[in-house]
């Protein structure tokens, strides 16, 4: 993959050096596919037909290629066809990259494009990403006594995470009184609460080889697009499908997984995140993440890369950045941030739109 | 099919016989079984169940904008514009709202801010 954060790049120029990092990686310089995954290259950059594009910028005409598009989990939606693709034995290895180029707008116009991914009605009204994730967030800690300062320490934590990632979008880390004196967004969110505008690309080579790093399972879910009409506000349906079938096809529980990349687009959505995929009770990870056990020397590590909060987030190719992140550290490659225990199960949760299409993926080191 | 739905304010809405489902806005199926709804008008008062004042606004929409969700009578959820925004650092989770639509917009208003306020013709 390559740096998250503003850069000087063209969008197919990331998704070209994502490419060849992965396929080096891989050792392979020939696929049998491409799937790409971008949300909003026609907004951002005027770019459509991007799979076509990018095959043949990649030197891999006439390699069949198809894009997928679930708004912010896009990166992970990309790896689950890929994956189906692969299974269904049509194909041997698919080249999986994704990416999005977001700086070059000014914020408010990003804002909109980002918005324009609710439904009608919410957005009609200036409903945004940070506005409906403030929605939940005070429903979360209203319901569950939840206070502010479970909110600084996932910032606090994930910045202190991506000080030891080189690829991040913000290297540096903050202290609690930085995050909750910095401007209110949409209340209760500050601006450390909410992930970045940024622009990078990720890329994994998928393959039917045995290999040391496998998919075990993968889930994917929905739900109303209207978020005043879901079931609950303080939970995501979406994601508790997700997970469902996700632990069902690797025949693991939750108590299983060592590691987790969870979509902290909004620092509540790491807690919330973290109960929907089963490692905590509903109401209860805030004081889990307190505690401290989600930190890297904790019991159970998230967001080791500094997740979307410093990773930094351009949207389509978070969800496969999540995933590479789990592989490097299965792998024990992850450099000054790596786990320091044999890790054998990773999982990563996706987070389409405000909550409409979640992916779970888990990934099993069978070294 | 109307329901009265009591004194106004009223709220036009969809309604699924067979699911027993609300929807607002108007929608012509069923997102549970794709079956065909009916038009209502729904009671539109209820209460406060989340709510935020949004600072930095898409293109288009002047700072701040507060809104919120209330559930109004028989479960269902409406997402709106807080009618008067002063009233941004006195809300409260649970208290009385009623919903009024114009131009496809939802405005919540507060019971208490309705009594409060003159009557103007």
């Amino acid at each position: 993959m390559t740096k998250f954060g503003p850069s000087d790049r063209r969008l197919e120029e990331l998704m070209y050096d994502a490419a060849v990092s992965a396929m080096t990686d891989a050792g392979v310089d020939d696929v049998d596919g491409v799937v790409v995954g971008a949300m909003s290259p026609e907004s951002f950059t005027g770019d459509s037909n991007i799979s076509a594009f990018i095959t043949d910028y990649l030197g891999l005409v006439p390699k069949p290629t198809l894009r997928i598009e679930t708004a912010s989990s896009t990166g992970a939606a990309i790896f689950d066809g890929a994956f189906f693709a692969l299974a269904s034995g049509f194909f041997k290895n698919i080249l999986v990259l994704a990416g999005e180029k977001m700086t070059t707008l000014p914020t408010g116009a990003a804002t909109k494009i980002l918005s324009e991914v609710l439904s009608p009605q919410e957005r009609r009204q200036g409903g945004t990403m940070p506005a409906l994730a403030a929605l939940v967030a005070r429903a979360y800690m209203s319901a569950h006594g939840c206070g502010r300062e479970a909110l600084t320490r996932v910032a606090v934590k994930n910045h202190a995470n991506a000080v030891k990632n080189p690829y991040a979008h913000f290297q540096y880390a903050v202290d609690a009184q930085r995050v909750e004196t910095s401007k209110m967004i949409s209340d209760p969110l500050r601006l450390y609460d909410c992930s970045p505008l940024s622009d990078g690309a990720a890329a994994i080579v998928m393959t039917t080889d045995k290999m040391p790093i496998r998919v075990a399972g993968i889930g994917h879910g929905t739900d109303y697009i209207s978020l005043a009409q879901r079931d609950s506000l303080t939970s995501f349906s979406s994601t508790r499908v997700a997970t469902q079938k996700a632990f069902k096809m690797a025949g693991i529980k939750p108590s299983k997984i060592d590691v987790a990349e969870i979509h902290d687009a909004f620092t509540p959505f790491e807690i919330i995140g973290c109960e929907d995929v089963g490692f905590y009770e509903p109401g209860t990870a805030w004081k889990h993440v307190l505690d401290g056990e989600t930190e890297i020397a904790g019991p159970l590590p998230v967001n080791p890369s500094g997740g979307l909060k410093a990773r930094g987030h351009p949207v389509g190719a978070s969800g496969l950045a999540q995933i590479i992140e789990i592989v490097w550290q299965l792998r024990g490659n992850a450099g000054a941030r790596q786990i320091d225990k044999r890790l054998r199960y990773g999982l990563t949760q996706s987070v389409g739109g405000l909550g409409t299409s979640n992916i779970v993926t888990i990934l099993e080191n069978v070294a | 099919m109307i329901f009265p739905g009591g004194a106004p304010p009223r709220l036009e809405g969809s309604f699924c016989g067979k699911c027993r489902k609300q929807f607002v806005p108007v929608r012509m199926h069923c997102s549970k079984c794709r079956g065909r709804t009916d038009l209502v008008y729904l009671d539109g008062c209820g209460k406060l169940i989340t709510f935020t004042t949004l600072y930095v606004p898409p293109e288009g929409f002047m700072p701040p904008l507060v809104m919120g969700i209330c559930e109004i009578k028989g479960g269902l959820r409406v997402f709106g514009e807080i009618h008067d925004y002063r009233l941004k650092d006195s809300l409260e989770i649970g208290e009385a709202v009623f919903v009024t639509e114009k131009d496809g917009k939802y405005f919540l208003h507060l019971e208490r801010g309705a009594a409060a306020q003159p009557a103007t013709s």
